[in-house]
């Protein structure tokens, strides 16, 4: 009898660490099958229809990018490092695609700073590419938009005794939003500097064939 | 023997997912691993820069002068136009202050001299350290530091 119950014992302990393994492995294969570098959603979802207010000082909501593919990005003008570095792959991407796939694509950059103005934008955004877009709006759009994409961000303390020069902590996902208005992919930051496998993403999901066809090293 | 002494010695026979005896060695990046991931975006493999936006690195003026203006240029990044043989360039550059520490630096700048100016003696984690405390509280993406 109580030879049984350690029986039992160990097969529940054995079942502890097999079931979660089985569960690991259905995961890492059902990733490897992904197609896609980009996380994705296996139901994508409307993307918010935003709208906010571009460099040249014009109304631009997401569903005027209808038909494009929008690669989305939050951050600000200020930030000494992950916004131009995110901003330099994205123009990184854009010059890996070809002239069709570029005419398809839309870079988005959504400021989360009160300071950035249409004209800061202006300034800033052609440092990476000329027909990259850069938006702002009132703090309320603004806002609500970021966390309808689940972006996160806030003021850090300022530096010094100037209340006006501190850094705003901010979420890093570049956010891919199909042609069809949808959330279809996202890409943390460290998977930004993979431009080739991001451009096989957008040629595959406009239809346009993939140059030598090489599997995604999804991470 | 009864079950479940056959079923402890099972056990006790599968593969271990305990750690190794022998600590993991995390070797620090090279120069040339960090230049990869975070530098090639705009300046590509091989320096040739983007046109308009980021110009080549091989004959930049900054790497080939005072190694103390190549290190601000990595802490406090740069922007502003720069002009190259007659072709103009416009991009930003990222502040790697804060990213990157002294001697991470140090190992780029150096890698950089291996390939583009073999001569130079290399860059040294205390003068990086050094310009990092005296750009401190320095505002971010200045102009490019004029030729020397």
């Amino acid at each position: 009898m109580k030879s049984r119950r350690i029986a039992l014992l160990i097969v529940a302990a054995c079942a502890v660490v097999a079931i979660p393994a089985l569960l690991l492995m259905v995961s890492v294969s059902h990733r490897a099958a992904s197609p896609w570098f980009g996380q994705y959603d296996s139901e994508p979802r409307p993307g918010y229809d935003f709208s906010l207010v571009d460099q040249d000082g014009k109304p631009l909501r997401l569903g005027d990018l209808r038909d494009h593919i929008v690669l989305l990005s939050f951050g600000f003008t200020r930030c000494p490092n992950i916004c131009p570095t995110t901003l330099g792959n994205l123009a990184a991407v854009f010059r890996k695609l070809p002239p069709a796939a570029q005419e398809k694509v839309k870079v988005v950059f959504i400021s989360v700073d009160e300071r950035d103005t249409p004209d800061t934008l202006k300034e800033y955004v052609p440092f990476f590419h000329e027909q990259f877009i850069g938006l702002t709006g009132n703090p309320a759009d603004i806002g609500a938009t970021a966390r309808a994409y689940g972006a996160f961000f806030r003021k850090a303390p300022p530096v010094g005794e100037d209340k006006s020069d501190y850094m705003i902590d901010h979420s890093t996902y570049t956010h891919l939003i199909d042609p069809q208005g949808n959330m279809r992919l996202l890409y943390r930051f460290d998977q930004m500097t993979e431009s080739g496998a991001i451009a096989d993403d957008i040629q595959r999901l406009l239809g346009m064939p993939v140059p030598a066809s090489q599997p995604p090293s999804s991470k | 023997m009864t079950f479940a002494r056959w079923a402890l010695l099972a056990v006790a026979a599968a593969p271990s997912c305990s750690p190794p005896d022998e600590p993991l060695e995390l070797a620090p990046l090279t120069g040339r691993q960090i230049f990869m991931a975070k530098c090639t975006a705009c300046h590509e493999p091989d320096g040739r820069g983007i046109p308009g936006l980021c110009p080549p690195l091989p004959n930049s003026p900054v790497l080939h002068g005072p190694p103390d203006d190549l290190i601000r240029v990595l802490l406090l990044g740069m922007k502003g136009k720069v002009v190259r043989d007659g072709k103009t360039f416009s991009g930003i550059m990222p502040a790697w202050r804060f990213d990157l520490n002294d001697a991470q630096i140090a190992s780029v700048i150096n890698d950089l001299y291996v390939r583009w100016r073999p001569a130079a003696p290399p860059v040294t984690e205390s003068q990086v350290r050094e310009i990092r405390q005296a750009t401190e509280g320095c505002p971010l993406f200045s102009p490019a530091p004029p030729a020397r």
